[in-house]
């Protein structure tokens, strides 16, 4: 049964990460793409974390409940790997200012072409350069 | 219809491969080797970052170098932000130009004021205990960036900027920041030691808690540059599209 | 430097409930976390410092915690419940005038009329609450106001007038 779910969580999380590709690729419209890509981060992140959960019970987080060399045993024994939580955590923050990123050259296609559609966006350039020429 | 169609493929095919695998797939029980080390070194042991919280040790010491560049990575992205929605001297004068009026009636703005006050001692709180509990200058910081945020809502820019916080002085403070961490950094090497060392330069303990050595002043800085990058970034998204729209000279 | 004592006891107190330790490394980052946020936004959210600090105003506070949470809630949390049941309601929106002026005083009322069940305060302006009612039984601004908020206002008034 535990296995069963388990491998549920990690199929769940793979599928997400298709369909997410799937809207980077296939969505016109950019800030669909832009949604579609933090989802697809996100998703790694939450693949990334899972790589160091251990399905026993209790699980506790990787913090030193007391200091003292007695529980250090116990700690060991039941603390997840923190080495993929202290990796992630740097993502999720480096994520979201490349998020902005790319929300700030979304809003600025916007200011200028007047349209979000990456077809249109296309079509617009050359016709933009052609009226400054004339 | 279609749609659904489709979606309830999409659920078959993930039950159906789950199902498969999960006869196969044995879940996780034991430690890796490396995290075991990480676990027992963190507070105890040879080479020891004094601190009971194990992610922060590994974030600011044992990979202390990996999230320094990573560092760089967010401030490059926060430059880039910055530097697509430029302004020249005049333009940014008259972006600041505006009635810095509350736009939601009287109790949510009071309210707000309060609520102000507060999300910056809590954002202290999370920053200042990253080596004892969960959080640390990330955390920290991207709570700090909810204030500015929450006064931009409330009342407006303008009224950030009239009292002194405008673009320049964010990215000042942020610029402290970084410098923080540099120079956090660069110390041991003053003291014949190698770059982003901790132990046992910096001290270990203090006023009854473990500090972690230079986890707490890397949680510190970080948690400045964080915010006010963060802040800096509310500031210039808020200015109203038609003013940028003219400083464009988009006509539509 | 308006204000800042009293902001610095707010931060203070939400930093050390938020961290929830007592050790001398929280006291003395919670002191200096405190002071600074009393610096930076202390002005904004304090107009009177001998107000702000006035233990008899405080005293008020408290009283007016408990009176609200152990017997206005409770009264009227029951009145709902019997007009659920019943099904005995006559909804609509009345406007409800107000006495006091200070924004803080205002506040108060406006967010106690909307905490407890069957009143909500949909909009303010200067002398006014608009105020949606469960149970509409006159639409006369002065005698609504008996119903609704009288007694927040008394309070609010000896807290923060």
């Amino acid at each position: 049964m535990i296995s069963l779910l388990w491998s549920i969580t990690i199929v769940s999380l793979l599928a997400t990460l298709i369909i997410s590709v799937y809207g980077i690729v296939a969505k016109p419209n950019l800030v669909k793409k832009l949604i579609a890509l933090t989802i697809f981060g996100d998703t790694a992140n939450v693949l990334v974390v899972l790589l160091g959960y251990r399905v026993i019970y209790p699980v506790k987080p990787p913090i030193l409940p007391e200091l003292s060399k007695r529980a250090l045993g116990e700690f060991v024994k039941t603390a997840v790997d923190p080495l993929p939580q202290a990796l992630v955590i740097t993502a999720v923050v480096i994520g979201m200012a490349v998020n902005i990123l790319i929300a700030f050259a979304v809003i600025q296609i916007y200011r200028i072409y007047g349209t979000l559609d990456v077809r249109e966006v296309g079509k617009t350039l050359p016709e933009l350069l052609r009226r400054e020429e004339a | 219809m279609k749609r659904l169609t489709g979606l309830l493929t999409i659920l078959i095919i993930t039950l159906g491969v789950a199902i498969y695998l999960a006869q196969n797939i044995i879940p996780p029980e034991n430690l890796h080797p490396l995290g075991e080390y990480y676990l027992e070194n963190s507070y105890f042991g040879e080479h020891s970052a004094k601190s009971p919280e194990v992610v922060t040790s590994i974030l600011w010491d044992y990979r202390g170098v990996d999230t320094l560049f990573e560092t760089a990575v967010f401030f490059l992205a926060i430059i880039g932000s910055l530097t697509i929605f430029r302004l020249n001297r005049e333009q940014s004068e008259e972006a600041k130009q505006g009635e810095p009026k509350p736009q939601l009636p009287e109790p949510v703005v009071v309210v707000t004021k309060l609520t102000v006050a507060m999300i910056l001692a809590v954002s202290a709180s999370i920053a200042l205990h990253g080596q004892l509990t969960p959080g640390g200058g990330f955390q920290g910081g991207s709570a700090l960036a909810v204030a500015p945020l929450l006064v931009i809502a409330a009342y407006t820019k303008y009224a950030l900027e009239k009292n002194g916080l405008d673009k320049t002085r964010a990215i000042i403070i942020r610029s402290i920041g970084l410098l923080g961490i540099a120079l956090t950094a660069l110390t041991p090497l003053l003291v014949s030691g190698y770059i982003m060392q901790n132990q046992p330069i910096f001290p270990g303990e203090a006023l009854g808690v473990p500090l972690g050595g230079s986890l707490v002043l890397y949680n510190l800085f970080e948690y400045l540059a964080v915010g006010a990058g963060f802040t800096a970034v509310f500031l210039l998204l808020s200015i109203p599209e038609e003013k940028f729209k003219k400083f464009l000279g988009v006509r539509r | 430097m308006r204000g800042v004592v009293a902001t610095a006891l707010l931060a203070f107190i939400t930093y050390i409930i938020f961290t929830g330790s007592l050790t001398p490394y929280d006291l003395v980052t919670g002191v200096i976390v405190g002071v600074a946020i009393g610096l930076l936004v202390g002005r904004f959210l304090v107009e009177n410092d001998a107000k702000a600090l006035n233990p008899v105003r405080w005293a008020w506070g408290l009283v007016y915690f408990l009176w609200y949470f152990l017997v206005a809630e409770v009264k009227a949390h029951a009145d709902v419940m019997r007009r659920i049941i019943t099904g005995d309601i006559e909804p609509g929106i009345v406007k409800v005038p107000l006495k006091v002026k200070s924004e803080y005083a205002r506040t108060l009322v406006a967010n106690s009329i909307t905490n407890t069940p069957g009143t909500v305060v949909v909009d303010v302006d200067e002398d006014y609450l608009y105020v949606n009612w469960i149970n509409v039984t006159t639409d006369e601004p002065e005698e609504a106001k008996k119903e609704i908020c009288e007694e927040f206002e008394k309070y609010a008034e000896r807290i923060f007038e």
